[in-house]
């Protein structure tokens, strides 16, 4: 039992509202505005986590983001989330939270033995079972690993949850809501300006609570409250808390999540930022830097300005017998106001030869005993501070002298200095560079339109941090273009400028563990191994320890790491450098970077406008693109396989109608309409009479096949030209480009018409009867409208424009109209077609009446095939140049022994499987070398058969082998005999009849 | 709702009624049936043309639109406008340009509007769109295409009151219109407005994630 409640103090707890927790099973107390680390703290709690490789016993080390030690599972089943820093985490009345990496329970965890085996897991073991004798045994003790090493586990239940996005405009975004950036967001609000600051913290203030000053008449908290309500009526200002900047990217955008407070249902658990702004101001601050001595991760060693924090946000000590362990003047500062308040500091051990006399005065009156000239060797007891070990410290040779002397304590505060938070900089800018004000690292030059203000440049101090934010501030507006107005404040009796030795770690020969990175279990010996193996360089000390890699980035840990390190190579801080820290700065969910798309509305579903009709007929639906398409309409009892069957009959027989609404439609026009399609397809469009329509194809560039489709002359100088349903986009954009770049003299426009016309195929024997039916201002013979004609008409009242076309090899047409009216269009179709039978017909039929009828789509059309290959070659014009005619020619694209398209018939009665492999080997084991492929397969009612098409080396000499296709995944291997592609009609009299 | 298989003029949103946040902070509604062109032309022609034809000066300023009574012309791009209205004149138009190479395409139904109202109405919007569209930035007449969620649209601010807010058009094809609505109602669920289900591909979407 080391931390209490004190009897009074708390600037953000409401002690009229009590609440309770549950942490493993017990109950907790705490009020509202309580993080979960204050209140276990308030409760005695000292342990609250075991350590992710060790199993270390560890209690709470901060107050903020850069908790490396405190992190337990917050919530229940589906709302499980793990890794939760309670330093962070807001308590809240029933809130459920569990400690991590700790079996049977956190006091007594089995997995603590794996410290006794710590001389095997040190740094980089984890590459040397990869390389050492023992590799063989890695599949042995990979998992046994795994499971011992870790944090808390996710969920496996979907996320019931909601989360957004965001974005964010502004003229100045201010990261970071301490003295400084309050002071940057005053003077560019009142500028005007628009201004956004975020904090990740639920309160703005920063580390202005450490201090005792009076700002303008008030404390700390006042100004701070006073700056806030400035800011929160002012229009063109934004004031977000609980939200992390996680990352700087190019062109000044920023990426943060903001976590939204529990208990209002229908907001979002998070919502994630991304903040575009002209300039930006970095106040983010410094983060108290711990010092590294034996036994410094146990519970009851906490950050000093930490344990301020506690008393003054929450009115929580850290302990009844305290210790301070420090190396500067502003910690002699903080331990006065922790003696002010009633609690006892028993001894203050400063390497130094003394305090700033101000403060000492105050602890000698409280009794503290001062141990200048000493440093804290060793923190004593497992799972809670028993007693700290000091010892004399010759400051000038840098190391323990005389016999160590123990002082009982169940509390040691440390504080190391200050470490600016250089994160978002070094991400968005130079290197950082060393500043030995702060012994640690400063912004280097930025890279994107930022300025840093406040303690994250070096100036801890109060007033200095107030003056740079708003020296920074106005700078900034006033090159936006804003008037700022002059501003002046007055602090009284702040801190004394900061008095500093630097000293990052105490070397021990004891047998006590000395921590770099808690999070990640690395000690200073690992960063010590790590230089003799030979990975020395910032970089690689990183990679080969994983030092500064958890969830904390090495908030508490990187300037440490180094120091030691350069302490070994004899270096200067300076010339070892840094790492280049990268987004993210905090965690971020996959919740928040997914937003809204999840669920029903992860992907646009595009619907045609008959497909409600196609959905209450029970059709399977599939997935073209982002479209929905009918695949089968089955009857009740039937297989995918008996619906398409009895759809393609239908067709063969009578006729059947299918929503082809979904091709690419591209209204071209203009007095060059004809030269340019000439250009874009491989045949002839410019000798098109008006009112029929020509199949055509287009190439790329390099001389593949592209897109094909029909085009239909309207006009002299208007065409309408179709496309393939998943390249409508991609052929707009290449005509789009043909036009702007290549031949900006043709005087062609082109629209997007895809979704103003919806369209019906209507195919079969029966079609000109039906169509005779229902559009009674067409004549529908065979002279009046001829195969590929093409004429305007009336459905009833609605305007229709009817094209004699057939994909299926049969008489067929297809009736366009304005896609309002396309359900019209289908049930007029249905109902007028009742006496014939008249069958909707799905994706499935479609293929296999086009299969019979060898017309390829983008299954042979794959990106690798040219014309010749799909034996289009009397479709490639000898006459005119177009896209891709030069690159068409090259000898590889028109070499005979290329694959190319065949028809295959099962010969054993089985499917044969688009993608099976052609082969002539008859035993599955010795299929011999693959020549070809299968493109697209189906059961064809007019041979009564299982067909395909196929790519097959020199294939058209083949009609008439015996080949196998070879399905070695399925366990398919099939003979199939080879035939032209056209399995129906080879002579078209039944589509031209 | 209306059957929404029933064979009548249907617009893409058919089978959504308008809905509200509480207080009427955001407000959704469908605008069917304008009548709709795509005109692509030479500037210096065309706005001859639809001063005479349509009486209104054609947007030459980027991201901008003009205006009066029923009728509106918004600047898709360099030669590119959208000439909407009940009755919007282009067969005046045609009849003006008749001489000259232009394109005027009906695309009344490719495209349905729906109208995103109320004093949340920004906040709402600023969850789905990367335009800004802060008052400063985004004043009533500014017309812009964008991508809202996955959908492809044209964001048009008609209008602004003190009381109420802004009123922006969201101009987005037939296909995508039923998701983008969904996606509109989320953006307002923080204030009050109901959920609404995308009504298709659950099904498929359940069936592609079991076969990963």
């Amino acid at each position: 039992m080391a931390g209490y409640r004190l009897a009074g103090g708390g600037g953000r707890v409401d002690r009229s509202k009590v609440l309770r927790f549950r942490f493993d099973g017990e109950t907790i107390t705490g009020f509202a505005g309580d993080t979960i680390a204050s209140a276990l703290l308030a409760s005695g709690r000292l342990m609250v986590a075991r350590s992710f490789k060790y199993h270390r016993p560890r209690g709470v080390f901060s107050a903020g983001s850069e908790e490396p030690n405190a992190l337990v599972t917050i919530g229940e089943a589906a709302r499980t989330t793990p890794n939760v820093q309670t330093t962070m985490a807001e308590a809240s009345e029933g809130l459920v939270v569990r400690s991590q990496n700790a079996w049977p329970s956190l006091n007594n965890d089995f997995g603590a033995l794996t410290g006794l085996l710590s001389p095997f897991l040190a740094a980089g073991f984890y590459y040397k079972t990869f390389i050492g004798p023992f590799r063989g045994a890695w599949m042995l003790y990979e998992p046994i690993i795994r499971r011992a090493a870790g944090m808390g586990a996710a969920t496996r239940e979907p996320d019931p949850d909601r989360y957004e996005h965001a974005h964010g405009f502004c003229d100045v975004l201010v990261v970071g809501g301490g003295p400084a950036g309050l002071a940057a967001a005053l003077a560019a609000g009142r500028s005007g300006a628009r201004v956004i600051l975020v904090d990740e913290n639920a309160e703005f203030g920063g580390a202005s609570v450490l201090d005792t000053a009076t700002i303008d008449g008030s404390d700390t908290a006042g100004w701070v409250r006073s700056a806030v309500a400035e800011l929160a009526v002012l229009q063109n200002v934004r004031l977000l808390r609980r939200t992390a900047v996680y990352g700087y990217y190019d062109g000044n955008v920023l990426a943060g999540t903001e976590r939204l407070p529990a208990g209002d249902a229908a907001a979002p658990r998070e919502r994630h930022w991304r903040f575009q702004a002209r300039q930006v101001i970095l106040a983010t601050g410094a983060m108290e830097r711990p010092i590294v001595f034996a036994g410094n991760d146990t519970p009851g060693v906490m950050l000093l300005g930490a344990a301020l924090a506690y008393v003054r946000h929450y009115g929580v000590a850290a302990g009844r017998a305290v210790t301070v362990f420090a190396n500067n003047d502003a910690a002699w500062h903080q331990a006065a106001a922790l003696a002010e308040t009633g609690i006892t500091i028993k001894a203050i051990i400063d390497p130094r030869d003394a305090g700033p006399e101000d403060s000492a005065k105050t602890l000698r009156a409280a009794g503290t005993v001062f141990y200048t000239g000493h440093v804290v060797t060793a923190a004593e007891g497992g799972k809670a501070v028993s007693g700290v070990v000091i010892a004399q410290f010759d400051s000038t040779a840098g190391n323990v002298s005389g016999g160590a002397t123990t002082i009982d304590s169940d509390s040691l505060l440390v504080s190391g200095g200050w470490t600016p938070n250089v994160n978002l900089a070094s991400q968005a800018g130079e290197p950082p560079v060393f500043d030995s004000g702060t012994g640690a690292f400063i912004p280097g030059t930025p890279r994107e339109a930022w300025a840093a203000a406040g303690a994250m440049t070096g100036k801890l101090a109060l007033q200095s941090a107030i003056e740079s934010g708003f020296e920074v501030g106005v700078e900034t507006v006033k090159s936006l273009g804003f008037n700022a107005l002059p501003t002046t404040f007055t602090v009284e009796n702040p801190n004394q400028e900061v008095g500093f030795l630097p000293l990052y770690e105490i070397p021990s020969n004891g047998p006590g563990k000395a921590f770099v990175d808690m999070q990640h279990d690395v000690k200073a010996s690992d960063v010590r191994l790590a230089r003799r193996e030979g990975f020395s360089a910032p970089e690689h000390l990183k990679r080969y320890t994983t030092l500064g890699m958890a969830a904390d980035q090495g908030r508490t840990s990187n300037v440490n790491a180094l120091a030691i390190m350069a302490a070994e190579e004899g270096r200067p801080i300076a010339e070892v450098g840094t790492t280049r820290f990268r987004p993210p700065y905090s965690p971020v969910t996959f919740g928040a970077i997914v937003g809204r798309a999840t669920g029903k509305h992860f992907q646009p579903v595009r619907r045609t406008p008959m497909h409600d009709w196609h959905e209450k007929a029970g059709a399977d639906m599939i997935n073209v693109g982002q479209w929905q398409r009918p695949r089968v309409y089955r009857r009740p009892g039937e297989s995918v396989e008996d619906a398409y069957i009895r759809e393609a009959r239908a067709v063969r027989n009578s006729v059947g109608i299918t929503d082809v609404s979904t091709l690419g439609k591209i209204d071209v026009q203009g007095p060059d309409a004809a030269t340019f399609l000439d250009r874009v397809y491989t045949n002839t469009f410019s000798t098109l009479p008006v009112g029929k329509a020509r199949y055509g194809l287009m190439l790329r560039d390099d001389g593949f096949l592209y897109d094909d489709g029909t085009t239909w002359r309207l006009t002299e100088t208007r065409y309408l030209m179709t496309t393939t349903t998943g390249n409508a986009a991609g052929v707009m954009a290449l005509l789009e480009f043909g036009l702007a770049v290549d031949w900006p003299d043709l005087k062609v426009a082109l629209t997007s018409l895809t979704e103003q016309w919806a369209g019906v195929a209507i195919a079969g024997p029966q079609a000109r009867a039906l169509l005779t039916k229902v559009i009674t201002d067409i004549d529908f013979s065979d002279k009046a409208l001829p195969f590929m004609g093409v004429r305007t008409g009336r459905l009833g009242d609605v305007d229709v424009l009817v094209s004699r076309l057939s994909f299926s090899g049969e008489l067929a047409y297809e009736v366009y109209c304005g896609a309002d009216f396309g359900l019209v269009l289908w049930t007029t179709l249905l109902e007028a077609g009742e006496e014939f039978d008249c069958t909707p017909y799905g994706l499935e039929a479609l293929g296999t009446l086009r299969i019979e009828k060898g017309h390829v789509i983008h299954d042979e059309m794959d990106g690798r095939t040219g014309v010749h290959d799909l034996g289009l070659e009397k479709m490639f014009s000898k006459k005119k140049d177009f896209v891709g005619k030069p690159m068409a020619l090259r000898a590889a694209l028109t070499d005979p022994g290329r694959k190319r398209l065949v028809g295959l018939k099962s010969l054993d009665g089985k499917p044969i499987r688009a993608g099976a492999q052609l082969v002539t080997g008859s035993d599955p084991n010795l299929p011999g070398g693959s020549q070809g492929q299968v493109t697209s397969m189906g059961y064809s009612p007019a041979v009564e058969a299982y067909i395909a098409l196929a790519l097959l080396e020199r294939g058209p000499e083949r009609h008439g082998e015996t080949l196998y296709a070879a399905d070695p995944v399925r366990g398919l291997h099939g003979p199939v005999k080879v035939c032209a592609p056209c399995f129906y009609d080879p002579d078209g009299s039944r589509m031209h009849g | 709702m209306a059957d929404p298989t029933a064979p009548e003029r249907r617009s893409p949103l058919a089978h959504r009624s308008p809905i509200a946040a509480e207080r009427d902070a955001v407000r959704l509604a469908e605008i069917p049936f304008l009548t709709k062109h795509i005109l692509r032309v030479d500037p210096e022609i065309g706005a001859a043309a639809v001063k005479s034809a349509l009486g209104l000066d054609l947007p030459q300023e980027p991201l901008t639109s003009s205006r009066s009574n029923e009728t509106a012309c918004l600047w898709l791009g360099p030669d590119e406008w959208m000439i909407v209205g009940q009755d919007n004149g282009a067969a005046g138009l045609a009849k003006e340009l008749a001489q000259e190479h232009f394109q005027l395409t009906d695309v009344s139904d490719y495209y349905t509007e729906v109208e995103v109202s109320g004093p949340r109405a920004r906040e709402a919007l600023m969850k789905l769109t990367t335009l800004d569209i802060h008052p400063r930035a985004f004043q009533a007449g500014q017309v812009a295409g964008s991508l809202f969620g996955h959908a492809n649209a044209w964001l048009w601010l008609t209008g602004e009151s003190d009381d109420d807010g802004p009123t922006f058009r969201l101009i987005v094809r037939w296909s995508m219109a039923d998701y983008l609505w969904c996606l509109l109602a989320e953006c307002g669920r923080e204030w009050g407005m109901p959920e609404e289900q995308p009504v298709a591909g659950e099904a498929l979407l359940q069936a592609s994630a079991q076969s990963l």
